[in-house]
């Protein structure tokens, strides 16, 4: 995946996985980049937005400005502790849900060595003592901010041709309702003594999450991290259509919320907050059997869009081990077994900040159009 | 009973013989010396280790769901082909007394290839569930630090 | 192409402990070790001054200053790694002032040429020859200084291997100081963390080490 970098008024919005999750990279001009929640590149192990502005020859601890992880998640965190380490000029940005001292007690107790391995609360331990270093070191930088509906998380000024053309990232969510339900569930975590000690379990809904309203100069773009439409209107995307006060046009991109799912879905989302024929961008997720996004859910996002773009193909397969020993075994020991978040890819969008012509679209690895042949 | 001084503190490799005895069984897994007072006990005389394993593939499983007789888990490879994998998986090759671990959240090991024995080379597939020390009043009422510093606001 | 014929895993804390209280019921008690496997244990001593036991995986030698465990069946090396995680969480107020993640191999090198060739790779035999008739390598070590930001070292021993004809052993003692500085005792939490953080890169990192030496005498 190496190419040239952006020029300097170039706009990028690159989306990257699976890899057991997604991960986004944003050039807002000049050299500076915006980076959004974090996975790892299968063959390096190593955060694939990392490993993309290095193959570009770009310094990360200079370049990336800002660096949002917008839920707590296994899936959208991987290698979020090393992208703090080492962009060391970037702010940082998580959910308000998270300043919880119930959130605390639960770092404390997965994430404080107890667990081998690493998880989304891991990974937190990982940016919490990234900060710390960077407190001691005299950094400045050294807290995060806190996304809530409508904030202000990171102001730029681009100048291009003698023109000032301004950069503003607004987080629309979580609710304040969302913010209380998701604090009631980390309380609700904390393990009652004499039980077993056991991997903590990632919710499997999305209210926390931290949807980004990003303007640059006269361009917009949502991206929809992984939440979700819910039936209460001051939660999910029901509130931010209704009350957000930071959208004022309309986006041209959309990174697709939570894998293109059904849940994730609502149709004012496309009407309302979404020019005609938006570019969307999704990445492919497995787990517990099921594969996002499903064909209907690509069918449903192809009839919505003709610019739709997805990292790798939402397969699954059967496990079909080269070792015969293993192969056997396998036939013996399991009922089905399938192998999972198959594939690799890259999805980057360009364009000129200064003038009207399209975003140029190249696809990297698995990556390919979702619309129909 | 006390090993050498420059033994103790030669550092943290196996068995903490000096360096200089040049590990004359190669390898620490099989014990150490001791001596205590007069009785000095040895270990077992040098010889090709009794029992040792080698993996063809091993992942480490995080359990889903428990339905019926099979488990659904996810599989994050360790050695091996190194695709993600995601199985349901037959409660009877868990052994009897680390089914009632299988619950959501579980982690468990799941180890295939060969155990070479005196006797002969063995097939193993070794499905154990991960063991802790339950959670403790002391943890649990521990844990929690002000993370005000870490915010902004 | 050097084969791994055995290989091993072990951990090793230095600090003050208590051997008498390492008896396999106190593990199966604290859910370390299944009751079966700790009633099948085949017990050595277990002393106020040392405890030693094996189970059918699992070998245990610890005394005041010095604790290990290790295990020479690679479908237990997480397991290993997870007992003593759960050991430092139970003593948490134990001194520990460094800790070793250490990896053991035996490659069969197959022929006596790849064998006396690693051997002259690593001491090469023209210095020796005029001071010794025939010499040959018995034992090598070599220091490393860390490549992360903690303290202490990586440091492999190399030696010819009892247990295979033209064999090789090689072991990696991955080293951590735990102490801050000569007052610090350090302690348990320090190497739980390190221990739950570091294992999967240590033994990624011991792997490839001992591969690169074992591949040195098919290039002579």
């Amino acid at each position: 995946m190496t190419s040239e970098s952006p020029n300097d008024g170039e706009l990028e919005v690159s989306i990257f996985g699976p890899g057991y999750g997604e991960a986004i990279a944003l050039h807002v001009g000049l050299g500076r980049w915006i980076l959004v929640d974090s996975c790892l590149e299968p063959n390096s192990g190593k955060p694939a937005q990392l490993q993309y502005l290095e193959s570009l020859g770009i310094n990360a601890s200079l370049a990336v400005k800002l660096i949002v992880a917008t839920h707590w998640h296994d899936d959208h965190v991987q290698g979020m502790g090393m992208l703090v380490r080492e962009c060391k000029s970037a702010e940082v940005a998580v959910s308000a849900a998270l300043k919880s001292p119930h959130f605390s007690a639960l770092l404390d107790l997965y994430g404080g060595g107890a667990f081998p391995g690493s998880s989304g609360v891991t990974e937190f331990v990982n940016v919490f003592r990234s900060l710390d270093e960077r407190r001691k070191s005299g950094t400045k930088i050294n807290a995060a901010k806190l996304a809530v509906p409508d904030k202000l998380l990171y102001r730029d000024n681009i100048r291009l041709n003698r023109k000032n053309r301004e950069v503003e990232i607004y987080s629309l969510s979580p609710s304040d309702s969302a913010i209380l339900s998701a604090q009631l569930d980390f309380y609700q975590r904390i393990p009652d003594t004499g039980t077993h000690k056991k991997r903590i379990a990632c919710p499997s809904t999305n209210n926390t999450s931290v949807v980004l309203w990003v303007r640059i100069g006269d361009h917009r773009i949502l991206l929809g991290s992984d939440l979700e439409k819910t039936s209460d209107p001051k939660t999910g995307w029901t509130v931010i259509i209704n009350e957000s006060q930071a959208i004022k046009e309309k986006a041209l991109v959309y990174k697709v919320a939570h894998h293109g799912a059904e849940s994730s879905h609502d149709p004012d989302i496309w009407s309302k907050l979404l020019s005609d024929k938006p570019f969307a961008l999704l990445s492919p997720y497995s787990i517990a059997g099921n594969s996002l996004p499903k064909d209907e859910d690509l069918d449903r996002v192809a009839g919505l869009t003709p610019n739709g773009f997805i990292t790798a193909p939402p397969k699954i397969k059967k496990f079909r081990p080269s070792d015969g020993v293993v192969r056997e075994t396998i036939q013996a020991v399991t009922k089905t077994m399938r192998s999972v978040n198959i594939g690799w890819g890259q999805v980057r969008l360009r364009r000129n900040i200064e003038d009207s012509a399209d975003y140029k679209v190249d696809l990297f690895g698995d990556a390919y159009n979702i619309q129909p042949n | 009973m006390r090993f050498q001084k420059e033994t103790l503190l030669a550092g943290t490799n196996s068995s903490g013989r000096d360096i200089t005895e040049a590990r004359k069984q190669n390898g620490s897994t099989e014990g150490s010396r001791v001596q205590l007072g007069e009785l000095v006990l040895s270990p077992p005389k040098t010889t090709p280790f009794r029992e040792y394993s080698k993996a063809i593939q091993k992942w480490e499983g995080k359990v889903i769901s428990l339905s019926g007789d099979t488990f659904r888990a996810t599989l994050s490879p360790i050695v091996g082909d190194k695709l993600e994998q995601e199985a349901e998986i037959y409660v009877q090759d868990v052994t009897p007394d680390e089914r009632s671990f299988i619950e959501p959240g579980a982690i468990f090991y799941w180890s295939i290839g060969y155990l070479e024995r005196p006797s002969g080379r063995v097939r193993e597939s070794i499905i154990r569930f991960r063991r802790l020390p339950m959670w403790t009043d002391n943890e649990v009422k521990k844990a929690g630090r002000d993370l005000t510093v870490y915010f902004n606001e | 192409m050097p084969q791994i014929k055995i290989q091993g895993a072990n951990i090793v804390l230095i600090g003050n402990f208590n051997p008498a209280i390492f008896h396999p019921s106190w593990f199966a008690a604290h859910n370390l070790l299944r009751a079966e496997e700790a009633d099948a244990a085949t017990i050595n001593i277990v002393h106020p001054d040392v405890a030693s036991f094996k189970t059918e995986w699992l070998a245990v030698d610890i005394v005041k200053e010095r604790f290990q465990l290790g295990t020479v069946q690679e479908s237990f090396y997480e397991t290993l790694r997870d007992i003593v995680v759960g050991i430092l969480g139970l003593l948490s107020h134990t001194p520990i002032k460094f800790m070793g993640i250490n990896r053991e191999f035996h490659f069969d090198l197959v022929s006596e040429d790849s064998w006396s060739g690693l051997g002259h790779r690593l001491v090469p035999k023209e210095d020796w020859n005029p001071l010794l008739k025939s010499p040959g390598m018995r034992n090598l070590v070599v220091e490393g200084l860390r490549p992360d930001d903690l303290k202490g070292y990586l440091r492999v021993m190399v030696q010819p291997s009892t247990q295979i004809k033209y064999g090789v052993y090689i072991e990696v003692n991955d080293h951590y100081v735990l102490k801050e500085d000569e007052k610090d005792v350090g302690g348990a939490d320090r190497a739980r963390v390190v221990l739950s953080e570091k294992w999967n890169e240590s033994m990624k990192r011991s792997s490839e080490i001992a591969q690169a030496i074992a591949k040195l005498g098919e290039k002579t």
